[in-house]
């Protein structure tokens, strides 16, 4: 009975471990870390495959008993967001820029929901590989890779504000990026530096979703995270006042970003910025709140 | 640093001796130049940033 299953099944497996792997890329995050960090999530994406590809099977057997416990053994995914949180909060404290909680929340989250994503691929495979010819099964696999990048693919900065260069002003003490106040440095020497490595951004929102999203703490940290990461910082420890800070003009949020990359070329950071994944827990829509679709009905 | 739990002054810097006292330790300077630099000692010492507070004061702060 089992034998007829073994070639759909297979072919579930193989489509859900090569999904696996292609939503596994290490980028400019360096994350997941190369190469041990790739075998823990290659080896969770193959038995989240066989989770996916035995499920129809046993239905159609029918076998409860494997159902009931292939629901057990799926749960065990959860896990994964805790293992990845954990990893990365260890770490952040050793970064010069921290990624901060938000963004590690994201990443976690993602690292879940791709295994979830390897199973959905590896069911849908193996359904068709039973009910239809073999090929079709093939075809199928393939177009699973488009909905997964579908299902993957957030926002970016750029979308859902506009970003350009502003200009660092030293008045005194106070560091400006155009008109937003960023910070008092005290010492001359801090001054200098900045001066001569310090780039601005203003980063205006589009709409009133988009200017409560980019007030998050979480945001503002991903920006200058992505940004460190990928342009470098001048920065140290034991160098307190060279720090890279985003504020808010309150009144019409705007954020005024300071940065201070190694490699101050600023076509390049304004590009990075825009680029930078909108996060999902940064993400709010009073504008479909049901409040502010009555004002707008009556005005 | 996305969280400011607490900030305390570690050492004040002065040239005016008249305008400052209190708890945190202060540091008296003859001119602006040493006043200078024991800001800077004491910020990369303290690991806390120098602010200017008025043009003969300095305070160094932890941001934690």
């Amino acid at each position: 009975m089992m034998g007829n299953y073994t070639v759909p099944v297979v072919m579930g497996v193989m489509f859900g471990v090569a999904a696996r792997l292609y939503m596994l890329r290490t980028d400019y995050r360096q994350y997941p870390t190369y190469p041990h960090g790739r075998i823990i999530h290659i080896a969770l994406g193959f038995i989240a495959a066989l989770i996916g590809s035995v499920v129809i099977p046993s239905i159609l057997k029918p076998d409860w008993t494997a159902v009931t416990f292939l629901g057990l053994a799926a749960q065990q995914f959860r896990d994964v967001r805790n293992m990845e949180r954990n990893m990365l909060q260890q770490l952040d404290s050793m970064e010069l820029v921290p990624r901060g909680v938000s963004y590690i929340e994201g990443i976690a989250q993602v690292f879940e929901g791709r295994n979830y994503l390897v199973m959905l691929t590896s069911l849908i495979v193996t359904l068709v590989a039973i009910r239809a010819p073999f090929w079709w099964a093939i075809v199928v696999g393939i177009a699973m890779f488009a909905v997964n990048r579908w299902l993957m693919s957030g926002k970016v900065l750029g979308q859902i504000a506009d970003i350009k260069q502003g200009h660092i002003v030293l008045d005194g003490p106070n560091l400006y990026v155009d008109d937003i106040y960023i910070m008092n440095i005290g010492l001359q020497s801090d001054r200098d530096a900045i001066r001569e490595h310090g780039i601005g951004v203003v980063v205006t929102p589009k709409n009133p979703n988009s200017l409560v999203t980019i007030a998050n703490l979480g945001q503002r940290q991903a920006i200058l995270h992505d940004v460190s990461s990928i342009h470098g910082v001048y920065r140290d420890s034991g160098e307190p006042a060279l720090v890279p800070l985003i504020k808010r003009d309150m009144q019409n949020g705007r954020l005024g970003i300071f940065l201070l990359p190694e490699e101050k070329d600023r076509s390049k950071v304004l590009k990075t910025i825009e680029r930078v994944p909108v996060l999902d827990s940064a993400i709010r829509l009073p504008r479909e709140a049901s409040v502010n679709q009555q004002t707008r009905g009556t005005r | 640093m996305s969280v400011s739990l607490e900030k305390y002054i570690l050492a004040v810097i002065t040239i005016n001796r008249q305008r400052v006292g209190g708890g945190a330790p202060v540091f008296y300077a003859d001119e602006e130049k040493e006043l200078e630099q024991i800001a800077f000692t004491l910020e990369k010492i303290l690991d806390g940033i120098a602010h200017e507070i008025t043009p003969d004061t300095l305070i160094i702060v932890k941001h934690s």
